[in-house]
C-alpha cells in the first residue's frame, strides 16, 4: 500500500511540477495568437522530454554519475567547459524568470508591484534551500502545483466547440496574419519550455538525493512516462483557454495577468485563487529546482561536494553557487525588466542550448561500459536519435528565427 | 559560425516587416489588444468573476502595453507626407487608447462598482483602432 502511494505521489508530483513560467508563458502566447495549431509541437516536446528524462534518470542510477559528471568525463575539457558555460547561464536566465514569476504571480494575489516582491521571493527560495528537505520540498510544490489543473477545469466550463478545437489542432500551419516565420520561432520557442535542460539536470541529480537503485528505475520510468504526458495535457489546456477566450477577441498574450482572464470567465473568483495558487506552487517550485541545477552543473563539473543530502557546510561551495545565482537574479530584475520578456528569451535560449547535455546522455546512454544491461533498447535508441534530429534543428533554427521575426513580435 | 551573423545582422537591423505602415499598424493592434484585455478584465470584475488586485494588474499591464505603442508610434521616423498623416492619426488613436485605460485603472480601484463602468469606451477606442490597423493593413 505504502509502495502504491509513493508512487501515486511521484507521478502527482511530476504532473504538478512539470509546468514553469515558460510553460505558462509560451502556451497561452501561443494559444491567443496561434489558437491550436501548435499542439504538436507540445506532443513532440512531451515526448523528447519524456526520453532525456529516462535516460539521464537511468544514466544517474546505474553509473552512479549525475549529468555533468558525464559530461566532464565523456567531452574534452574545453568542449566540456563551453557546456557548462552555456547550460550555466541558461539555468541562470531560467531561474531569473521563475522568481520574476513568483512576483507576477503575487501581484495578482495583492497588486503589489512585483519588483517589491522580488527580494522577498528570492529570500524564500534561498531560506527552502537551507532549511527544507529535499523530498519535502518537492512534494509540496508538485502537489499544489497541481492547483493549475484549474485550466482543464476552466476549459470544460467554456464550453468550447470541441469539434472546431480539435480540427484546429490538427490544422498545422500559421494562421491568417501571421507568418511562417513567426510560426516556426514559436514552434522553437514551445519546444524549448518544454524540454528545458534544468528539469534533466535536477532529474539526474534527484536521482542521487534521493539513493535512488537500479530497482527503482521501474519506479522512475512510471512517474516520467505518465507525469510528464498529463503535465503536458496542462500545457494544452493553457493553450486552448487562451485560444478559446482571447484570440476572438484580438488579445495577443504578452503579461502574465492576462493568462487568468480565461480562468476567471469560466470559474469566477474560486478558480482564480486555485490559479494563483498553481502559478506560485509552478514558479516557486521550479526556481528551486532551477537554483538547485546551476549547483548540480557547477559542482559536478568542477567535482565539489554537492547535494541537499549533505549538510551545508558539508557542500558549502555549491550552496554558495546558489546564492550567487539568487543574487544575480534578483539584480537582473531589479532593473525593471519585464520577467515575460526574460521567460521569453529564456526558452529560446534552452532550445539554443540543449544538444550540449542531450549528446552527451545520449551518448553514455549506449555506452555498456557505464550501463551494462542497462543501456538503451533498439526502440529508445531509434527514438532518442530521430528526438537528437529535432533538437539540433531546433538549436540550429533558434537564432535566426529570433533575428529574423524580432522575437516574435 | 561568422558568415551566418554577418548574414544576419542587417535582417536584425532592418525596419520590422511592411515598413513604416507595417509599424503603425503593429502598434494599433497592440493598443486595441490592451484596451481588449481591460474591457474583459472590468466586465469580469462588474460580474464578480475576478478580484480588485487581479483586475487592477491587468488593467495596469494593459496600459504599460499602450504606452509602449504611444512610444513606437512617437519615436518611428517617416519620410513622406503620408507616413507622417498615418502616424499623427495612429498616434492620437493609441493615445485615446491610453486615456481609456487610465479611466478603467481609476474604476477598478474605486471602492463603489456602482459607478458608470467604462467597457463601452474601451470598446469603441478597440474599435477605432481595428477600424486604424485594418486601413493600413491594405497600405502597401
Amino acid at each position: 500500500m505504502s509502495r502504491l502511494l509513493g508512487v501515486a505521489l511521484g507521478v502527482l508530483t511530476a504532473i504538478g511540477g512539470f509546468l514553469d513560467i515558460g510553460d505558462l508563458v509560451t502556451n497561452a502566447v501561443v494559444g491567443s495568437r496561434f489558437g491550436l495549431s501548435l499542439a504538436w509541437v507540445v506532443v513532440l516536446g512531451v515526448v523528447g522530454i519524456c526520453l532525456f528524462a529516462d535516460m539521464s534518470a537511468r544514466v544517474a542510477v546505474v553509473s552512479g554519475r549525475a549529468t555533468f559528471e558525464v559530461i566532464r568525463e565523456r567531452l574534452s575539457p574545453r568542449a566540456a567547459g563551453a557546456n557548462l558555460v552555456a547550460s550555466f547561464l541558461v539555468t541562470l536566465l531560467t531561474l531569473t524568470a521563475e522568481i520574476g514569476g513568483v512576483a507576477l504571480a503575487v501581484q495578482l494575489a495583492t497588486a503589489v508591484e512585483p519588483r517589491l516582491w522580488v527580494p522577498l521571493v528570492a529570500f524564500g527560495v534561498w531560506l527552502v534551500l537551507w532549511r527544507a528537505r529535499f523530498s519535502i520540498m518537492e512534494n509540496v510544490t508538485g502537489l499544489v502545483g497541481l492547483c493549475l489543473v484549474v485550466f482543464v477545469v476552466a476549459l470544460v466550463l467554456l464550453r468550447p466547440d470541441w469539434p472546431a478545437l480539435g480540427a484546429s489542432a490538427l490544422d498545422i500551419g500559421p494562421p491568417p496574419g501571421e507568418s511562417g516565420l513567426t510560426y516556426a520561432f514559436f514552434a522553437v520557442a514551445l519546444f524549448g519550455a518544454a524540454m528545458t535542460p534544468y528539469e534533466v539536470f535536477f532529474f539526474s541529480s534527484g536521482a542521487r538525493e534521493e539513493g535512488w537503485t537500479v530497482a527503482d528505475l521501474g519506479r522512475a520510468r512510471l512517474n516520467v512516462l505518465v507525469g510528464f504526458p498529463l503535465g503536458g495535457l496542462l500545457s494544452l489546456a493553457i493553450a486552448a483557454c487562451a485560444a478559446v477566450v482571447l484570440l476572438p477577441a484580438g488579445i495577443a498574450v504578452t503579461s502574465l495577468s492576462q493568462v487568468a482572464l480565461p480562468v476567471a470567465q469560466a470559474g469566477g473568483q474560486v478558480a482564480l485563487a486555485f490559479l494563483i495558487m498553481g502559478l506560485v506552487a509552478a514558479t516557486v517550485g521550479a526556481a528551486l529546482e532551477t537554483a538547485l541545477s546551476s549547483g548540480y552543473a557547477l559542482a559536478q563539473f568542477l567535482g565539489w561536494s554537492w547535494g541537499k543530502f549533505r549538510r551545508p557546510a558539508e557542500a558549502a561551495r555549491f550552496h554558495l553557487t546558489m546564492i550567487v545565482g539568487l543574487l544575480v537574479a534578483v539584480g537582473v530584475l531589479m532593473t525593471g525588466v519585464d520577467p515575460v520578456l526574460v521567460t521569453e528569451y529564456s526558452v529560446v535560449f534552452s532550445a539554443i542550448a540543449l544538444p550540449l547535455t542531450y549528446l552527451p546522455i545520449l551518448v553514455v546512454a549506449n555506452d555498456p561500459q557505464y550501463m551494462g544491461e542497462h543501456v538503451n533498447s533498439r526502440v529508445v535508441n531509434a527514438a532518442a536519435t530521430a528526438m537528437l534530429v529535432v533538437v539540433v534543428l531546433a538549436s540550429v533554427a533558434a537564432v535566426p528565427l529570433l533575428l529574423l521575426t524580432g522575437g516574435g513580435t | 559560425m561568422t558568415a551566418l551573423l554577418a548574414g544576419l545582422a542587417p535582417a536584425a537591423c532592418t525596419t520590422a516587416q511592411g515598413g513604416v505602415a507595417g509599424d503603425l499598424r503593429r502598434a494599433a493592434e497592440a493598443a486595441a489588444a490592451a484596451t481588449s484585455t481591460a474591457e474583459l478584465a472590468v466586465e469580469l470584475l462588474a460580474d464578480g468573476r475576478t478580484t480588485r488586485p487581479a483586475a487592477d494588474t491587468t488593467v495596469e499591464d494593459a496600459l504599460a502595453e499602450s504606452q509602449a505603442a504611444e512610444v513606437a508610434v512617437a519615436t518611428l521616423n517617416v519620410a513622406t507626407p503620408a507616413d507622417a498623416d498615418a502616424r499623427r492619426r495612429t498616434l492620437d488613436a493609441v493615445q485615446r487608447a491610453t486615456t481609456a485605460l487610465v479611466e478603467a485603472r481609476t474604476w477598478v480601484s474605486e471602492p463603489d462598482l456602482a459607478a458608470p463602468s467604462p467597457t463601452a469606451r474601451l470598446a469603441r477606442v478597440t474599435a477605432e483602432l481595428d477600424a486604424l490597423a485594418a486601413e493600413l493593413e491594405g497600405v502597401p
